[in-house]
């Protein structure tokens, strides 16, 4: 098991928990920043940025409301597993 | 008399909730249970959601809402309708309530620190819109709810945020939920600690500061001794000056909003929504929190003297 493999503070269920999922799970030379709208109010908008050391990573924008159901909670798996923080 | 030591506990004549739109969700839902509600066209949107998400099935209206904050409600409420209004930014809402034979409700959310007499049947509200707290809502009678479960994320965010961004999506977190979930201990504590005399003077201060120094539009409010002001709004002339100085004082880390932008189930209700869209278009909102000084007031008066000489 890679060392880097934290113990998980929630489950990931729903392509709404990918913010917080990542927030919590990513090694620390990684941040996950939300930019979804100057705007009060983002609803179901959202935009998110991956960093690693610095540089853009990754980056989510969407509408959860339109996202095929469980696509974020594949993509944030997929993530943790090819930097080695989470098992397949 | 009885003398125990199993006896039942005591209670208080409040009911906490994780949000405002936790607790009046809990009023529609479980108290009043309505088969129409009235709304205010201007309104924050969490209230609007709430009904569209929570409770589709009940019928609602909007009614219209003037440049000065008169509300214009309905003649009459009947026995199985609600009517909600709002006391706007710590400001008493004086508007002549209709005659009612149903529920009348005050949102508390930004003038629990007032000092304001109830009129209504229940009141209710949020924390957060006054207290730097990462959660809660109140309803000023006792129940007692049994919660639906959640992880509380979003108040977990806001405990873990470390800028404003990580705050900001605990919000949008928030608008994409409408469960009646419990305040989290923390969040209590901080609010149970909390010296309302000391901040309502603090804002109040602050407040007055921006009214007398800041000579650029309109303040859309004349707050009285016993009020708390939740922010300083002002009237800009056009939306293109309005947005003109958002965007510089932005630029000088001073972050504004828009108290509020119009639903679009209130924008398509039929309700006569003019002055509420004149509002959206012409307010900017200065945050005016109670942990902020008059040194701070000072610097967003003079950054809008800077905009004003271009």
């Amino acid at each position: 098991m890679n060392n880097r493999i934290n113990k998980r503070l929630f489950e990931l269920e729903t392509d709404l928990d990918f913010y917080c999922y990542l927030k919590a799970h990513l090694p620390g030379e990684y941040i996950i920043v939300s930019e979804p709208s100057k705007s009060y109010y983002s609803e179901w908008h959202f935009n998110y940025m991956i960093y690693h050391k610095g540089e853009l990573f990754k980056e989510y924008s969407g509408n959860f409301n339109e996202l095929e159901r469980g696509y974020l909670v594949r993509e944030a798996k997929k993530i943790l597993y090819n930097i080695g923080a989470e098992e397949c | 008399m009885l003398i125990g030591s199993k006896l039942p506990p005591e209670h208080i004549d409040k009911t906490f909730f994780n949000s405002g739109r936790a607790a009046f969700a809990f009023l529609v839902d479980q108290v009043i249970k309505p088969r129409k509600v009235y709304l205010p066209s201007f309104t924050c949107w969490s209230l609007v959601s709430t009904m569209e998400k929570r409770f589709p099935h009940v019928e609602v209206e909007y009614y219209p809402v003037g440049r000065d904050l008169t509300c214009y409600y309905p003649k009459y409420v009947y026995k199985d309708e609600l009517l909600v209004f709002i006391h706007y930014f710590g400001h008493e809402n004086k508007s002549t309530l209709p005659e009612s034979q149903g529920t009348i409700i005050e949102d508390f959310s930004h003038s629990y620190i007032s000092k304001i007499n109830h009129v209504g049947d229940y009141v209710f509200g949020s924390y957060r819109k006054i207290l730097k707290v990462g959660e809660g809502g109140f309803i000023d009678t006792y129940f007692n709810p049994i919660y639906e479960e959640s992880k509380k994320l979003d108040t977990w965010l806001r405990y873990q945020a470390k800028d404003w961004r990580d705050v900001r999506e605990a919000e949008n977190m928030m608008d994409r939920d409408w469960q009646i979930v419990d305040i989290s201990s923390q969040s209590l504590a901080i609010l149970l600690s909390a010296n309302h005399d000391l901040i309502r003077l603090k804002r109040q201060a602050n407040e007055r500061f921006l009214t007398e120094n800041i000579t650029i539009g309109e303040p859309l409010l004349t707050y009285r001794l016993n009020e708390c002001p939740l922010l300083h709004n002002r009237l800009l002339e056009t939306q293109e000056e309005r947005d003109s100085l958002r965007e510089f004082l932005a630029g000088k880390s001073i972050f504004t909003s828009i108290h509020w932008p119009t639903h679009r189930n209130v924008k398509s209700s039929g309700c006569d929504t003019d002055d509420t869209l004149w509002l959206e278009s012409h307010i900017i909102s200065i945050p005016v929190p109670h942990n902020y000084n008059l040194n701070d007031m000072e610097y967003i008066a003079e950054s809008i003297q800077r905009w004003q000489k271009g």
